[in-house]
């Protein structure tokens, strides 16, 4: 269940901004809270639906027999909201070439295939009207809103004072306090209060939208702007600022690393994200760990980057040819060799191997080939 | 007549010199390399050499041969973080090297004998434009591709690597010890059978 505000209420903590509506996800409730709902949505006029679709057509007064000029409205507040490139003289054609196709009421709209009409009038207008006419069938893309409370300090100041520097100070390290309290904050507006000896308060509103951190000193030049032309006849015994978060913008994106919310995470967490990304695709992504054998087949696995021990390697059997192929049988070569290193080890069974590596000239490289114990030759990589 | 008229008022209204920036300004190409050469001429011991500054790389390879623990070591010498990608699929190449871009967590990007069709180079060509200033990339193919901008061809004598620059580059051949080779032929003993 679906329940559309213009005002924002508490009923809900799964919120979307539709423009100026709030939408209210309710579908995770028990019925019978989602009844106590609805006996407040109709005394308060909200708007419900079983999907945001329908709840609404129902806040814009729309079904199935309404004229079809009055989806106009809707249709323009949801182009905006999904910043379709549609303008309203692209609305006003649109509607145009409905009317000279003999489409009076919103319901004959289902005469026309989905198709067509994506081809016709491009794919923001074919999910609009999919929307409209099969709601069940049409997701609706959930952009939650996260409402962020306001930053706020309060002090009582030692002695009620007048003097506007002693104001200024004790403001300025309030804001110095709630920056250290959310570090990466950044604020749409920000009020102070001065609480005077006599029940008085001045309340001021800085609608600048500034970061905590880095502008310090224009907060400090607009206050004092403020309390220089502000005659206290009265001291003032406390203080109070309020700093308001901007409003985090819904996820709509399809790109995991494209919205902001996304940005302000750490590299790291970036980085895991990415790598399950692909892992989840199917991509083989590796980075290499060190085994105990000094074989080079051997001597190492690949291990997912997500791994503790991926890319810690051990500095050993690291004079080696860079590319190390399958190992492949070749003739007794017969130009001359020039060796580079012997491996000996037993193996599960306490049979002895041995390995006598060569480095030989072949046409445009030097390879990197092998005599094992029984004097058979291989070959196993190229020198580089 | 007319347009000698309007001219003087035309070069009011918008600085000739200002103009002729404006018209001249080209968009950053994005930084694709190419090293050719078969496998043994030197392509991978030097690929880090082309790439810096970097930090973080991918290194795209549709089948792996590579001495993992040595390359890596190259790179952490370096202090590159490296992360090997094996795919291959071809089909999913592209969709590869599109997540590897939009992540925006490389600044370095190899891609490792995948003998690219013009059609895969064009396309990586355009992912990479807006890129064009953070990532640097590396393509590692024994023939030449048009859609680099710079082409290096690169071998490996008895003791040094040659370079010489087809493309965007001085092409005097430059030569680069190889300390590996010098070392074996130098101590190693022969074995002629």
């Amino acid at each position: 269940m679906f329940v559309i505000s213009p005002q924002f209420q508490t009923i809900s903590k799964a919120v979307m901004r539709f423009q100026q509506l709030w939408i209210f996800d309710l579908t995770a409730y028990h019925s019978f809270w989602q009844k106590q709902v609805l006996k407040d949505a109709a005394l308060e006029k909200w708007s419900v639906g079983e999907n945001p679709w329908q709840a609404l057509m129902h806040f814009y007064g729309l079904h199935l027999f309404s004229p079809l000029e009055d989806l106009a409205p809707l249709a323009r507040d949801f182009h905006t909201h999904r910043k379709n490139p549609v303008n309203s003289k692209n609305i006003r054609d649109v509607f145009a070439a409905f009317r000279r196709l003999g489409l009076l009421r919103i319901g004959h709209l289902r005469r026309l295939p989905f198709p067509g009409l994506q081809k016709r009038f491009g794919k923001s207008w074919a999910d609009f009207l999919r929307g409209i006419l099969t709601p069940t069938e049409c997701p609706w893309i959930w952009e939650p809103f996260r409402k962020q409370d306001p930053l706020s300090w309060t002090t009582d100041l030692e002695e009620p004072s007048v003097d506007a520097f002693l104001i200024l100070e004790n403001l300025m390290s309030g804001f110095r306090k709630i920056a250290e309290s959310s570090p990466e904050s950044r604020i749409q507006k920000f009020n102070i209060s001065l609480h005077l000896s006599h029940p008085q308060i001045f309340e001021f509103d800085f609608p600048h939208s500034i970061s905590l951190q880095k502008d310090s000193a224009w907060i400090r030049k607009l206050i004092e702007e403020k309390l220089h032309h502000l005659c206290l006849e009265e001291s003032v015994f406390r203080l109070r600022v309020d700093a308001f978060p901007v409003e985090l913008k819904a996820a709509g994106q399809l790109s995991l690393f494209g919205n902001r919310a996304e940005n302000l995470t750490s590299e790291k967490t970036r980085l895991h994200h990415f790598y399950r990304r692909l892992e989840n695709q199917g991509y083989s992504i590796f980075k290499p760990q060190s085994l105990p054998s000094y074989v080079p087949e051997k001597s190492w696995a690949k291990v997912s980057p997500l791994n503790e021990n991926a890319g810690v390697i051990v500095d050993r059997g690291l004079i080696r040819p860079l590319i190390q192929k399958d190992i492949l049988p070749i003739p007794v070569p017969d130009k001359s060799c020039k060796f580079t290193e012997r491996i000996t080890w037993f193996d599960e069974k306490g049979i002895e191997h041995r390995r006598d590596y060569f480095m030989m000239r072949q046409t445009r490289a030097w390879a990197w080939v092998f005599r094992d114990k029984n004097e058979n030759w291989f070959e196993q990589g190229v020198i580089e | 007549m007319k347009v000698f008229f309007a001219l003087p008022y035309i070069c009011m209204v918008i600085d000739p010199r200002e103009f002729l920036q404006y018209r001249f300004i080209e968009k950053p190409k994005p930084s694709l390399l190419q090293l050719i050469g078969e496998a043994g001429s030197g392509c991978h011991r030097l690929a880090f050499d082309f790439l810096k500054p970097v930090q973080r790389v991918a290194w795209l390879s549709p089948h792996w041969d590579l001495y993992a623990p040595l390359l890596w070591k190259m790179a952490s010498d370096q202090h590159i973080d490296l992360v090997g990608v094996e795919c291959s699929d071809r089909r999913r190449l592209r969709n590869l090297l599109k997540e590897i871009l939009n992540s925006g967590v490389f600044d370095g990007l190899v891609l490792d004998r995948f003998s690219l069709n013009a059609g895969e180079g064009f396309f990586l060509q355009k992912l990479l434009f807006p890129f064009a200033k953070s990532m640097r990339s590396l393509v590692i193919d024994s023939k030449p591709h048009s859609f680099c901008l710079q082409r290096a061809r690169l071998s490996l004598s008895h003791r040094k690597f040659r370079i010489v620059w087809g493309r965007g580059g001085d092409p005097t051949p430059i030569y680069k010890d190889f300390p590996y080779l010098t070392e074996i032929q130098s101590e190693g003993s022969e074995c002629s059978s």
